[in-house]
């Protein structure tokens, strides 16, 4: 995106940084925040890593070369963040990472921030079965409508590889969603 | 010139078998998503308009106080007696063994930056490392030589 550029070039410069930081919290804040919270499931771990992801992105902003766009970048950034923060927690509260899951799941039923119906739930429940690539490109491009191209450089993964897990993941939902 | 033989001569190409996936693909995501496309998620009321990032400030660098000349001299020698005592007088057993529990522990609290360790080494790393032996009198070797006396006086 041009608007990017500018903006990448703005958040670059120390002149410009502090002003420039605020128009990308602004600009990315609810994407971001949407692409964490389907990965980490609760609201309050979500404000986490979204935290944490931001503050990632202002140090480390010099380092951005501009191999590819700033938004496939940062989302790069939330999805590592995301996947640090659940292998953290798995092992602070020393359960295997399913038992994690199984945990957020059956927490949602009760979440004041889930007004999600049986059938939502359940897809939820069909997600968290899927092994974690196969979940990240299910989100991303059912929910999101994410390119594959970009997918491919935030998930460093190619294309054909991507699209398989998807059609794969679909399949797979919509047969758990069958049986259950 | 027909439309079949147009499309027999084109130099255009699929992927083998990409029209049968097409639509297995395509038929099975359109009635997924007639049955449900939104997660249910939703955030607090006025979250997303009232939020702020809060940037933790870097911890600030500390001049180092130079040692008086005068006195270096002795206090490296202190120090470098110092530290041989420690390495040839501390219990064998104490630096031999280390409880499970400790262990445990330190994964845990620590499990941050084992992440962060593992972003930086591949497999191939750790099988390197797991494979290299180091014996105790090439670890005492190289702190003789590496380890700066009068940095250990300061800390």
């Amino acid at each position: 995106m041009k608007d990017d550029a500018k903006l990448l070039t703005q958040l670059q410069s120390n002149n410009s940084k502090e002003l420039a930081f605020k128009i990308l919290v602004k600009r990315y804040k609810e994407r971001l925040y949407w692409h964490i919270r389907k990965i980490v499931i609760s609201h309050d771990d979500t404000d986490d890593v979204l935290q944490n992801t931001l503050i990632k992105i202002i140090r480390n902003i010099d380092k951005f070369k501009g191999d590819s766009k700033l938004y496939t970048w940062m989302y790069r950034i939330a999805t590592n963040e995301s996947i640090t923060f659940l292998n953290s927690k798995a092992k602070r509260n020393q359960v295997s990472n399913e038992t994690l899951k199984e945990n957020a799941l059956q927490n949602l039923v009760a979440d004041v921030y889930f007004d999600g119906d049986e059938i939502q739930l359940k897809l939820q429940k069909a997600i968290a079965q899927l092994p974690r690539i196969q979940q990240l490109v299910f989100n991303m491009r059912y929910f999101d409508d994410i390119k594959y191209k970009d997918m491919s450089a935030i998930l460093e993964t190619s294309e054909g590889a991507l699209k398989a897990s998807y059609h794969i993941a679909v399949k797979k939902i919509k047969n758990y969603l069958i049986a259950n | 010139m027909s439309l079949e033989s147009i499309y027999k001569n084109s130099p255009f190409k699929v992927p083998k078998d990409y029209f049968e996936m097409f639509d297995a693909g395509f038929f099975n995501e359109l009635e997924l998503k007639t049955k449900v496309n939104k997660t249910g998620f939703k955030s607090p009321d006025g979250y997303l308009n009232e939020f702020n990032v809060s940037i933790p400030k870097t911890s600030k660098v500390t001049n180092l106080r130079k040692l008086n000349k005068k006195y270096s001299f002795y206090l490296s020698g202190i120090a470098a007696a110092m530290v041989l005592m420690f390495m040839f007088s501390w219990p064998s057993e104490n630096t031999q063994e280390i409880s499970i529990e400790i262990l445990e522990n330190y994964l845990i609290n620590e499990g941050d930056q084992i992440e962060a360790l593992s972003n930086i080494l591949t497999l191939e790393d750790l099988n390197e490392l797991s494979t290299t032996e180091v014996s105790y009198y090439e670890i005492e070797n190289y702190i003789l030589q590496n380890t700066s006396v009068e940095t250990l006086l300061i800390d």
